[in-house]
């Protein structure tokens, strides 16, 4: 999704300017059930700051979940039970004090540190360090397809829904204003650091036979290389790779990483990104929580049902 | 300018650590069970924003799958929670946390 800087921030100064009034009024409020209101205000708050972030699953589980399930239960245990008016009235204690105290200054030291060390500080018209569409140093989808079509690929091939800014770029086949070849190559190899993440990358055929683990000494090898700026043809074969080894293979590698990469990120947040990697590297946790959810299922059927020895009432 | 027009990981995390601590003064100063649960979910959510925007910072999504699992056992947490809530008010009639004091000593 392409966001203009400023239509990035009115949206998340108005999603939090909600959720922080939403969530105050919770805190605030001596009503449970206006309590429980104003926390569906605060989901859906946090559901469009997930959008924001490109976490489009999770804002749609964020309101099912939360917003669907959650928030019935609550409604429904305050409708079980009496409010008793006495509560309501308010009362000032030394403990109250002291515990609103210690959240004003954990909200006070925490947003100190953040706001001094993690925005952007530098001139206008400089790109943003912190910004959440790339990693400090990290090529962005651009400049990677940019890269893949300085190689010989065609736009369409390439990337699938391009912004137009970007297509523009491609149909020019300029990488000259963007970072070298050399620099790309290095940051591709370092956004798929984890020997996992290359997962998403089919490699060609010359490295079938390599094992997973030889190709991760491969990828470190050929990330040292460039890190002395050398050119990517100068990139050397590791020891272990058997095969014929020349330009176009080191080449067709390189490109594999590359669109890869640029797979990873157009698809970052979706359903299908997600689920990949639940069903894959988070199996376990996946199977786990099934099991938490049956517990949880009994334990709540065991509290819940009246003891069979009379008290009728 | 730059640091109030150019959002990033560190509005993010700021916005995170408002409703954390929202959340934490409601758990310290709320009387009413309920109240304290809901107090208790806000800081949850608070934390699965903060994982939303790391994930987004290094796209990676390892941390929407931490979001998830969070989630799941938020709701659990909610279902046995409310179910015990409600037996205590089934044998004591009362939420208020004052009154709860069986265990104290």
């Amino acid at each position: 999704m392409d966001w203009g800087e400023y239509t990035y921030a009115i949206a998340f100064y108005g999603t939090a300017a909600v959720a922080v009034a939403s969530a105050f009024m919770v805190v605030w409020h001596r009503n449970p059930i206006i309590n429980a209101l104003y926390l569906v205000v605060a989901f859906f708050a946090v559901a469009v700051a997930y959008v924001l972030l490109n976490a489009h699953f999770l804002a749609a589980i964020q309101i099912l979940l939360y917003a669907g399930a959650i928030l019935v239960l609550f409604l429904m245990i305050v409708m079980l039970i009496n409010v008793n008016p006495s509560d309501l009235a308010a009362r000032a204690t030394i403990g109250k004090a002291l515990g609103g105290g210690a959240a004003l200054g954990i909200m006070f030291l925490c947003v100190t540190v953040f706001m001094g060390g993690y925005v952007d500080k530098s001139a206008d018209g400089a790109a943003n360090p912190y910004s959440l569409s790339q990693k400090p140093g990290m090529a962005t989808a651009e400049e990677l397809a940019a890269y893949l079509i300085s190689v010989g690929a065609t736009v369409d091939s390439v990337v699938t829904d391009p912004s137009p800014a970007a297509r523009e770029m491609f149909a020019a086949g300029s990488s000259s204003a963007g970072p070298s070849r050399v620099a790309v190559a290095k940051n591709v190899l370092e956004g798929l650091e984890d020997e996992r993440n290359m997962d998403w990358v089919k490699l060609p055929e010359e490295f079938s036979s390599i094992q997973k683990l030889r190709m991760e000494d491969f990828r470190k090898a050929a990330l040292i290389t460039l890190a002395q700026a050398q050119d990517v043809d100068e990139v050397k074969a590791p020891v272990d790779y058997q095969g014929e080894f020349d330009d176009k293979v080191m080449s067709a590698y390189l490109t594999a990483l590359v669109r890869g990469r640029l797979n990873q990120i157009e698809s970052f947040g979706s359903t299908g990104a997600v689920g990949k990697v639940l069903f894959t590297r988070y199996i376990l946790p996946f199977e786990a929580a099934s099991f938490l959810l049956l517990a949880a299922i009994v334990g709540v059927l065991a509290l819940a049902r009246r003891e069979e020895t009379g008290e009728d009432s | 300018m730059t640091q109030f027009t150019h959002i990033g990981l560190g509005h993010f995390l700021a916005l995170s650590a408002i409703l954390f601590a929202l959340g934490m003064g409601g758990v310290l100063t709320r009387r009413n069970a309920l109240s304290v649960f809901m107090s208790i979910e806000l800081m949850l959510n608070s934390a699965n924003l903060a994982f939303a925007s790391f994930a987004r910072y290094t796209f990676t999504m390892s941390g929407h799958v931490f979001v998830f699992m969070a989630m799941v056992v938020a709701a659990c947490e909610v279902a046995v929670g409310l179910a015990i809530l409600l037996s205590i008010y089934r044998s004591r009639a009362t939420l208020s946390l004052d009154e709860l004091d069986l265990l104290k000593w």
